[in-house]
Formats: structure tokens, C-alpha cells, sequence
């Protein structure tokens, strides 16, 4: 790091942070909530409007905060002249959404209701108490609908608002904090587990007990699909439980798969799960030639990508005629590749520990395949060793004296698994993880049972 | 009471804890905007920015108890903010037409000189979150830990993200230098 760039840096900041003078700011525009005889009025709800220098001494208007508990039914509130409306009242404010339910988890309904006032979306919740409270949605969701569920582990009922027309655009969610009223709840920083944004697999859905993000690929076999089940702490921040398999139609949320019956399909039962970790379902055979993005923000800059000239079909590759090209934070980072048959890249953010992004690349040679890892440390792009008792690829191998099959693959959450089959009848087979620190090592999960059609998998019985 | 609206005949109203609100925005607005400016680099854009932190700000009458919670508070809905206008923005211009000409960047950056220019260009190719921690490393001035609470990240993450930052604005400056 060099005090040299902090100094520029923190220059150019300043002389453009000094170009905003207080004058070029917008005129004091406050907002007034008044009554005069026989209505209410609220003037000037402008997105605009700002105070500035405004001395409090002086502030004899009220500014139309989004979030007012007006003690309407108090008798300690003073009255208001003339007869009252609903507040607020105004031309453009009407209903748009609503829903019927215990928000402050008082044990009775309120009723809330999504309304659009001068082209600023509010969420307005008239409480069973007598009380109204409010909070803005935030500028540039289009509208309306109002769908409530228990999100939370508090004893209210959360209000969740669609921010567009795309089921991968997480949505907002209204809770109510004791002592704050209703308030925006939070979601964690994109990458976290549970959501990537701006992945069009992602989909999000409301039940009656909760908030569930799954992901929509699709899947060979019977249809299994990660899943989680969000929760909200005490301070209105979303939190994702652990990742689930569940059932279900591609585009419906997932649920818990029934009990495995005699689904027609044959094949021996392969036990419980136990605790083997989500060996399934494996990423799609979806090996691409385009540039991957990985960045965490949708339209982001960061990708991989393989370029150099490709070979004739079925011809191989010299060494250093494909390079490994990964541009990330602004910054090019290439591998020549070795030779050999031409690589495809895998297109999937592997999940093998560590905190550099790792990316995958497989060759194929008739039966067998090989993959190669590759992760930017100290600022390269360096193909990772392997160690340890098996090969990272797919194909026959010699185990323990007998010929068999070996599958390496990698799975929608980004982990990768080896497994050498030791019984066909009986689907058993050594399991391996492959974990990633100065090599990448395959980490011993002892015996399971794999059945590849059914997409099932357990410790066997 | 917590910031409850007191209607009174005759138009006005006072706010037990607004008016302090009220101080408290008036004290740290233009810094707001600059902070705005420098993340989203469009006066208007920034402008709404911060008066949706504050519209936010509002509803969270407890904020008022502790002034330099406020203040974080009100960072945090201001990067949080810009965050928003700057994925709309690159939404809107997704759907662009090719033949149709981008348009003209800011005009702020063009009464700059010409090494700030360049700085505040190669900021524009670092990830939103490396760009949100330098800013309010260097323009901000603000401690790891504060810029921890108002990203809610880690201290850790503070530190590694601008050290990235920074690697990457001098690469790309020293390309940028060589190039010419």
C-alpha cells in the first residue's frame, strides 16, 4: 500500500466533495402537516423537500415524517378543530395493497395498506389500538402489492412488499422492533449464503410462517432444489437458516420431499442422510466457452473467461494456446493452460473454503475427465496441486486391487466431491470432499450410498 | 413520548425530539450530500439520496437518543441509498439501445484537474463496496470501526477491502500512467 495513493486518493476526493457548496444545494422546501376547520391537510409531501440551516426554534411546521404514531385516539392528544379525516388525506393517496394482519403482535389484526401519496409510496398500518403508523417504501419500487408472514421470531406478523416484476429482486420487509414502530427489516450484504443477486434462478416466496428463498434449477431426476428459510433477529436484520433440499416444480417453492416410497424407479434404499453434507443436486452439464460473471453485484465486473485460439474438433490444445483470463476488481489475471484436450470452463463460484475465488476447468478424454482448479493468491492466477489418495476427475480406476468408476463432480452450492463406486447393487461408495488451503486435499467422508438416478443419497442402511 | 406528532388547531405542530432531528440533519447535510456525491458523482441523484435517509431517519425516533448513533445512521441510509441509485441506474442503462450515444459523464469531474480527474475514474472501476470504504476512509475520515457500523461488516473486512481497494486503484493508475 503506498501513502503515495492515499494521498492522491484522499486529494481527489476532497477537491471533488468541495465542489458541492452549501448554495448549490436545493432552496428549503419543508414539508407542512396542518389543520385548518373541517379537514386536514398535507401539503407538500415533495421527495425534494430539505432544511437546511433551519434553526429549531423556528420549526413551528410539522415536518410530514413517514413514520408518525399519531395518538388519534388519545385524550391526551388536544383535539383538532372541526372534524377530522383519516390522515393523510390528499387527491393522490389511495389504497394500492392491503393486508389483514398482527403487526406490533399484540394478538389482534391491523390493517395495512400500501397507498401512494404525491408519487411516494408509504406503508400506512392503522393498528388495532387506535394508532397509525407509517414508513416510507424506498424510491423506485413500482407498486402495490401488500402480502403479510411471520418472518420473525417476535410475536408480529411481517409485512413484505415486491420491489419489481422480477422474482430474483429480493423484496422488502416491514417488521415491528419494540420501542421503534414499524421499520425497513435489513438483508444481509449480497454473497451471503441463501441469495445471489441478480441470478435469475433465485426465486423468494412468503408462507404463513415464514420467508423461503430457493433456487430454481432445474434438476435431473426428481426434482430437488436448495432452499432456505429466512428469520429475522431482534434488531430487524434477515437471517438465512441452513440450506435445504426440497421438492417441488421449478417454479413453485420447495418443500420437504415426501418419504421415499416405492417410487417405481427400483433401486436400493440408500439410507439416511446422516450427517453427509448436500452431496446433490450437481451443477447442470452447462461447460461454457462465455465469460462467467462472478461478482456479487448483478452486472458486475468481475469474470472468467477463456480465450486464446480453439483448436479443430477434437484436436489438442498447445501448451499456452488457451490462457485462463480472470478480470476482477478492475484487474486482468491470466494462466496459460497446459496442453492437452481443450478445457471447458465449470461455471460455478466454488464454496472449497479459503477467501480467494476459485474456479474450475474440465477436460474430457473419452470415458474419463480431469478438472483443474485455479485461484488468484498474492495477486495471481496460480493452478492449485493436488494431494491426497485420489485424482480429481471422473473415470475407471484401480481401487484397492479392482477396476471401477470414479465420479468427480460438483454440486449447485459449489463443492466439490469425488466418489468411487465399491458396490453396484448396492450403490456404495467412497465419498471425498475436496477442501482447498495451500493444496487442494480430499477430505475422507467414509461410505455412502449414491444412487445417480434417483438423486438420492444416505449413509446406507 | 417517542417523537409523536402533536396536532394543535391553527396549522402548527411541534415534535418532541424532532426539532432536534431537525438540528442534527441541518449540521450534516452538506457533508451527507458530499459523501452522496462522491459515491453516486450526480448532485440531484445525491440530493435525493440524502433526503431519503433523512425521510428514514425520521421514523427512528430512538436514533435521537445518541447523536453519534444518528450520525451513523444516517451514513449508513446514505451509502445504502447511493448503493440503490447506482443499480438503478445501471438497470436503466442496460436497456439502452446500442446505437443510441452514452451520455456524457458528469460535468463536476470536468472542472477538476487532471490527476483527479484520472483518481476518481479509476475509483469508477473498483466494486461499489471497495469504493464506499475508501470514501469514508479517506474523504470521511472516519476510524475502522466506524465505517464497520455504518457498512455493517466486520472490522476485518474493513481492513482487507480497502487494502484491496487501494492495491487495485494503483494498478490500474500505474497502467493508466504507463499507457500514455
Amino acid at each position: 500500500m503506498s501513502t503515495l495513493m492515499e494521498d492522491r486518493l484522499a486529494a481527489a476526493l476532497r477537491a471533488r466533495a468541495e465542489q458541492v457548496r452549501p448554495e448549490d444545494l436545493r432552496p428549503v422546501d419543508v414539508p407542512v402537516l396542518s389543520l385548518e376547520a373541517g379537514r386536514t391537510r398535507a401539503a407538500r409531501r415533495r421527495r425534494t423537500a430539505v432544511l437546511a440551516g433551519l434553526a429549531a426554534a423556528a420549526c413551528t411546521a410539522a415536518v410530514a415524517a413517514p413514520l408518525l404514531l399519531t395518538d388519534a385516539g388519545s385524550e391526551q392528544t388536544p383535539a383538532p378543530a372541526g372534524p377530522t379525516e383519516p390522515l393523510p388525506t390528499s387527491s393522490t393517496e389511495r389504497p394500492l395493497g392491503a393486508a389483514a394482519a398482527d403487526v406490533d403482535g399484540d394478538g389482534v389484526e391491523d390493517a395495512a395498506t400500501v397507498v401512494r401519496r404525491d408519487g411516494t409510496l408509504v406503508i400506512q398500518v392503522d393498528l388495532a389500538s387506535g394508532d397509525r403508523a407509517e414508513a416510507p417504501v424506498r424510491a423506485g419500487v413500482p407498486g402495490a402489492l401488500l402480502t403479510a408472514g411471520d418472518v420473525g421470531g417476535g410475536p408480529g406478523v411481517e409485512l413484505v412488499v415486491p420491489v419489481s416484476d422480477r422474482a430474483y429482486d429480493l423484496p422488502l420487509v416491514y417488521t415491528w422492533l419494540a420501542g421503534e414502530g414499524l421499520v425497513a427489516a435489513t438483508w444481509p450484504d449480497a454473497g451471503l449464503e441463501g441469495w445471489r443477486p441478480g441470478v435469475p434462478v433465485n426465486r423468494w416466496t412468503v408462507l404463513q410462517d415464514g420467508l423461503r428463498t430457493w433456487e430454481a434449477e432445474s434438476v435431473e431426476g426428481d426434482g430437488r432444489f436448495p432452499y432456505w428459510d429466512w428469520s429475522l433477529d431482534d434488531r430487524g436484520r434477515l437471517r438465512p437458516g441452513p440450506v435445504q433440499l426440497g421438492c417441488a416444480a421449478p417454479e413453485d417453492a420447495p418443500a420437504p420431499c415426501p418419504d421415499k416410497g416405492d417410487d417405481g424407479k427400483g433401486g436400493p434404499d440408500v439410507g439416511p442422510r446422516g450427517d453427509l453434507p448436500a452431496l446433490l443436486p450437481a451443477l447442470e452439464e452447462r461447460w461454457m466457452t462465455d465469460p462467467f460473471r462472478f461478482d456479487e453485484e448483478p452486472g458486475g465486473r468481475d469474470h472468467v473467461e477463456l480465450q486464446g485460439p480453439l483448436p479443430e474438433q477434437g484436436a489438442a490444445v498447445a501448451a499456452g494456446q488457451r490462457e485462463l483470463v480472470v478480470t476482477r476488481d478492475g484487474v486482468e489475471y491470466r494462466a496459460p493452460l497446459a496442453a492437452g484436450q481443450a478445457p471447458f470452463l465449470v461455471p460455478q463460484l466454488l464454496a472449497v473454503d479459503g477467501d480467494e475465488p476459485v474456479f474450475l476447468l474440465e477436460r474430457f478424454g473419452g470415458d474419463t475427465s480431469l478438472l483443474e482448479m485455479f485461484v488468484l493468491r498474492d495477486a495471481e492466477l496460480v493452478p492449485v496441486e493436488t494431494s491426497g489418495e485420489v485424482f480429481l476427475g471422473s473415470g475407471v480406476v484401480d481401487h484397492e486391487g479392482e477396476m471401477t468408476e470414479q465420479r468427480t463432480w460438483v454440486t449447485v452450492h459449489g463443492q466439490v466431491f469425488t466418489a468411487v463406486l465399491l458396490d453396484h447393487p448396492s450403490r456404495r461408495h467412497r465419498l471425498w470432499r475436496w477442501d482447498l488451503g495451500p493444496t487442494l486435499v480430499p477430505t475422507d467422508l467414509g461410505v455412502a450410498c449414491i444412487d445417480w438416478e434417483r438423486e438420492d443419497y444416505g449413509r446406507c442402511p | 413520548m417517542t417523537g409523536d406528532v402533536m396536532l394543535v388547531p391553527g396549522g402548527g405542530a411541534a415534535v418532541d425530539g424532532l426539532d432536534d432531528a431537525v438540528a442534527l440533519y441541518s449540521a450534516h447535510r452538506l457533508a451527507l450530500v458530499r459523501l452522496a456525491v462522491l459515491l453516486v458523482d450526480d448532485l440531484q441523484s445525491a440530493e435525493d439520496v440524502v433526503q431519503d435517509a433523512f425521510t428514514g431517519f425520521l421514523g427512528r425516533t430512538r436514533a435521537l437518543e445518541d447523536p453519534d448513533r444518528a450520525l451513523a445512521y444516517l451514513r449508513t441510509s446514505v451509502v445504502n441509498g447511493a448503493r440503490s441509485a447506482l443499480r438503478r441506474r445501471r438497470t436503466a442503462r442496460a436497456y439502452v439501445p446500442p446505437h443510441e450515444v452514452e451520455p456524457e459523464g458528469p460535468s463536476g469531474r470536468a472542472e477538476l484537474n487532471e490527476e483527479h480527474r484520472e483518481v476518481l475514474a479509476a475509483m469508477d472501476r473498483l466494486p461499489a463496496r471497495q469504493r464506499e470504504v475508501l470514501v469514508l476512509r479517506y474523504w470521511s475520515e472516519l476510524s475502522e470501526a466506524e465505517i464497520a457500523e455504518v457498512l455493517g461488516i466486520s472490522r476485518g473486512t474493513v481492513k482487507s477491502t480497502a487494502s484491496r481497494g487501494l492495491d487495485a486503484l494503483e494498478r490500474i493508475m500505474t497502467t493508466t500512467e504507463v499507457s500514455r
